[in-house]
């Protein structure tokens, strides 16, 4: 018997006399005899039940399949970052880790709590009224705005206009989203200097009166985008939804909320969570004051108890499907809760003063980057552009440089024509991406790898 | 409270209040030291932020005593028994954390060149092929994030499915025993929800079914059925409902919340499902981490693999890639959806093996018994049919007693150190008490929480109590949540509003 069944066989038969059974079977009596003659499971090698030991050899030996990376340059959505112990240590604390969704407020004031904190640190980097408790990740939290937008405008079958510099995931999550029940999003092209093209944004808002219009900051070419008159070239009718891939880059820059944004989504898990191939991440959802009641996920509020003292809980819980069900703000039960712990740690711990140098540091690497490879003949494709941490460069002969880098052990970036739809003016081009843990040596191995060859 | 034969019951103990965290704050104070800056540093020339964002500065033992002491407020699994019904509260085995936390399998990035990822390729391809064989279905994605994104995905495939038939369909059939997620899903899958009410058995009648598919016949996309249904009992009707169904070329769709009592003992592809979403952090011991995250791998049957999400994990030559296909519905979630709980559950899997995945379904189901069968000595049960991993018990007889509704209950059973059950659903039995012990806890527990309830039911019946002011021993009593609708404070900086 497994280790985490505690039941004993002398215990079984107890329960079985209790119940006046015979036999556990009994019990599954009701299940149509076809179908439980035919459950038998065949597991094929995984058959066996394996001990502690054998799980870490297993999960060990899988790990080391990942191995062969010393340094990589790769983001376009997941960043790397280096995680303070305590971030780690307290998520494992039962009490977070293994309690619920904070339903009964009076033995989960710790979650409520550090949830309210989350809401409040996200509201102040991005400038706006109202966060809720977390979504899965950027991409479906940009997704749920444009939603959210067609139910604040009342027009199920609304437009949507997304601008085609938005990480590739965030556009296919958004479109697989809506299409189910709304028009297929429809792209903004990009300008020649890689910015959102606003001549076209005027066209296509003028030809589909949209629900609302999604741009990102930075893009996923890393470009920081001056946004500052974008809101008056909008109707008010229509919601300019800003995507922030990276949260960490509003910590040098201005908030989304300051440029007129009526709802800012992003991407949050740089900030105290590992890369985990794509995920568990943590996105974000932040809007104005007056959206709250349609926004969709959980909401924490403050509130008194019956002892007059101040207490958490849960909150407009009317918008939610447990409770409005086919016609809730959306269809969210489980989120990040963990993951939101553990940005709201990170943060507090990196503080005020150590948020706004991570963001430093990360374009401090990057202006190196880009100067030294300006240097060597490996300019950016767009380079009059603002940037933050990332941008592409054209790099002749890439695929071999590529190659050669990786038997080095170094991931170079994510070379790009696959990402665009195979667009032929990306075949040169590779996206890359620093992160606070490289050194300056490891930015000229990319260097010289990127240059030669 | 006069200690009963449960001996854990809760104290006032040395329970400490804390404001936030921004309340600790010290102007000037830093934090955790980054790495060290090698190369000059620069500032962007435009668009700087004017005014850096207000967090909190504080120090790490700060920090630590901080969250150290919020967590002491929360109530786990790892502290007591957590019954909740249809949520599938069970031991979360700490050798899966320790395994997801692997350098190589948490500090790998999804755009890594495959050659550089076969272990994490590897792990995505061996759990989408356990779960089919557990479901009995044909292929399975593990991109959805939690359950209700698998709903959406399993709708939206079925959508895509009708589509490529050149059929435009518009209900979908739901019971009414559903959790909320289900008719959610629906509306954002674009379909209308047909409620059906479940019959005086609590299981769905083929009739009814049968009567939905003679009024909406072809415009029927699917039906969503949970199986178990969230009132523990086996829907006895499932392969007649299916043939009802597929006979105007509608899908069956399972919600696989309740897999946990009969995994290994039936297989939902052998009752006509042809899609259904799994629960990793219920059936498959991920930590719920106070809402998540989770992950709601989605097993089909072969007509509607084409149109799963891309990309695909694919394993040709003894090589892990990833394909794309052609007809994919597209992305459900970034990159390969939440690849840590994957490790978790594959973890566990491999822990059990076979016969241990059968043992759960059976510890979980003979558990559930006990409690139903100790339980409706004093409460009035809802149904009396055999019932599965949970069963529904309700206020009716401590109502007609001592006018003591279900929230009083289970704010009662707070000070007895439990947490409570689900309550007020499912919605088709008023003041409903769902229940759920899961196979991890021991027939000792079991028993202490029986006593518990007792307690409670004695208390009501002999007049002495009507917990109106439960619970009393939380580090909070009974929160006001009607004032936290009406006034929102939903950041520190709306306490000034």
């Amino acid at each position: 018997m497994s280790s985490f069944i505690p039941l004993t066989t002398e215990e079984e038969k107890r329960i079985l006399s209790t119940l006046g059974a015979t036999s556990t079977d009994d019990l599954f009596s009701s299940i149509p005899p076809k179908i439980r003659e035919s459950a038998k499971l065949n597991l094929g090698d995984m058959s066996r039940a394996l001990s502690e030991h054998e799980l870490r050899e297993y999960f060990g030996s899988l790990a080391s399949k990942n191995a062969g990376l010393r340094c990589h340059f790769l983001g376009g959505g997941t960043y790397d970052n280096t995680i303070p112990a305590i971030v780690n240590q307290l998520v494992l604390r039962g009490e977070f880790l293994t309690c619920y969704t904070p339903y009964q407020p009076e033995i989960s004031q710790g979650t409520l709590q550090a949830i309210f904190e989350f809401q409040t640190m996200i509201c102040r980097i991005t400038g706006m009224d109202v966060a809720n408790a977390s979504m899965y990740d950027g991409a479906t939290a940009t997704a749920e705005a444009a939603l959210m937008a067609l139910r604040l405008k009342r027009q199920p079958k609304g437009k949507t206009l997304i601008a085609g510099n938005l990480p590739p995931d965030y556009k296919q999550v958004t479109n697989a989203y809506l299409s189910c029940h709304a028009p297929t999003p429809i792209e903004i092209a990009s300008a020649s200097d890689g910015t959102l093209d606003r001549n076209h944004l005027v066209e296509l808002v003028k030809e589909h009166n949209p629900c609302s219009v999604i741009v990102a900051v930075p893009n996923y070419f890393g470009i920081v985008d001056d946004f500052s008159s974008l809101r008056a070239e909008l109707p008010d009718s229509c919601l300019l939804i800003v995507a922030v891939p990276d949260l960490s880059a509003l910590s040098i820059f201005e908030p989304a909320g300051k440029l007129g944004a009526d709802v800012v989504v992003g991407e949050a898990h740089q900030l105290g969570t590992p890369m985990l191939f794509g995920g568990p991440h943590v996105g974000f959802f932040a809007t104005r004051r007056d959206f709250a009641r349609q926004m969709p996920g959980r909401l924490v509020g403050e509130s008194q108890d019956a002892r007059g003292q101040r207490a958490y809980t849960l909150t407009m819980a009317t918008r939610e499907q447990h409770i409005r069900r086919e016609k809730a703000t959306s269809n969210i039960c489980t989120n990040q809760g963990l993951i939101a712990l553990r940005t709201t740690i990170y943060l507090s711990f990196l503080g005020k003063t150590g948020f706004e140098r991570l963001g430093l540091m990360n374009h401090s690497l990057f202006e190196y980057l880009r100067k030294e490879l300006e240097g060597v003949g490996i300019p950016l494709k767009f380079k009059n552009s603002l940037h933050y941490r990332e941008g592409v460069f054209e790099v002749p002969n890439l695929k071999a440089r590529f190659d050669a880098l990786l038997k080095r052990g170094v991931a170079a970036g994510i070379p790009l024509q696959p990402k665009m739809g195979g667009d032929e003016t990306f075949a040169q081009s590779l996206l890359v991406c620093v992160h606070p843990k490289h050194k300056k040596r490891d930015l000229d191995t990319l260097i010289e790898g990127l240059s030669h060859g | 409270m006069a200690e009963k034969d449960y001996h854990s019951h809760a104290t006032t103990g040395l329970i400490l209040r804390e404001d936030t965290i921004f309340e600790r704050s010290s102007s000037g104070r830093e934090g955790y030291r980054l790495p060290n800056l090698e190369v000059p540093e620069v500032s962007p020339k435009s668009l700087r932020r004017s005014h850096p964002a207000e967090l909190p500065e504080v120090g790490e033992l700060d920090v630590v005593r901080h969250f150290t002491r919020l967590s002491s407020w929360n109530y786990s699994i790892d502290t007591g028994m957590f019954p909740l019904g249809s949520c599938t509260m069970k031991y979360n085995p700490r050798i899966n954390e320790e395994v997801a936390a692997l350098p190589g399998l948490s500090d790998i990035h999804p755009d890594a060149p495959a050659e550089v990822s076969q272990g994490a390729l590897e792990i995505i391809y061996q759990m989408e092929r356990l779960l089919c064989e557990i479901a009995g279905l044909d292929a399975c994605t593990t991109q959805p994030a939690a359950g209700a994104v698998g709903e959406f995905t399993g709708l939206a495939l079925v959508h895509a499915f009708h589509k490529h038939h050149g059929s435009r369909r518009k209900y979908v059939l739901v019971p009414d025993t559903a959790h909320g997620t289900n008719p959610a899903s629906c509306t954002l899958a674009g379909y209308e929800t047909i409620t059906l009410p479940s019959s005086k058995t609590g299981v769905l009648g083929v009739d009814t079914v049968r009567e939905a598919v003679e009024k909406y016949g072809r415009d029927i996309a699917a039906i969503m059925i949970t199986n178990p249904n969230t009132l523990g009992l086996f829907e006895t009707n499932i392969l007649e409902i299916s043939e009802v169904v597929h006979s105007v070329g509608a899908q069956v769709y399972m919600d696989g919340a309740n897999m946990n009592a009969i995994v290994g003992m039936a297989k939902p592809g052998h009752m006509g499902v042809d899609v259904m979403h799994f629960n990793l952090h219920k059936t498959f011991s991920t930590p719920h981490g106070g809402g998540g995250p989770g992950a709601g791998p989605v097993a089909v049957r072969e007509h509607l693999a084409p149109y799963l999400p891309n990309p695909r994990v694919v394993h040709t030559d003894s090589k892990y890639s990833v394909e794309y296909l052609p007809e994919s519905i597209g992305k459900v979630k970034g990159a390969f959806g939440n690849f840590g709980m994957l490790v978790r559950a594959l973890c566990y899997i491999r822990h059990h093996g076979a016969e241990g995945l059968r043992a759960i379904a059976r510890a979980s189901v003979l558990n559930a018994n006990y409690l139903k069968h100790q339980l409706s000595k004093r409460f009035k049960l809802s149904h009396d049919a055999p019932s599965f991993h949970e069963f529904v018990v309700s206020d009716a007889l401590q109502a007609k007693v001592g006018g003591v509704k279900t929230l009083q209950i289970a704010k009662a059973l707070m000070d007895r150190g439990f947490h409570p059950p689900t309550i007020y659903f499912p919605l088709v039995v008023p003041g409903a008490m769902l229940i759920e012990p899961t196979e991890t806890e021991s027939l000792q527990d079991l028993d202490r929480f029986i006593a518990a309830m007792n307690d409670i039911a004695d208390r009501i019946e002999s007049g002495e109590e009507t917990f109106a002011d439960a619970p009393t021993k939380t580090i909070v009593g009974k929160v006001d949540e009607a004032l936290a609708a009406r006034r929102p404070v939903l950041s520190l900086d709306d306490r000034a509003l």
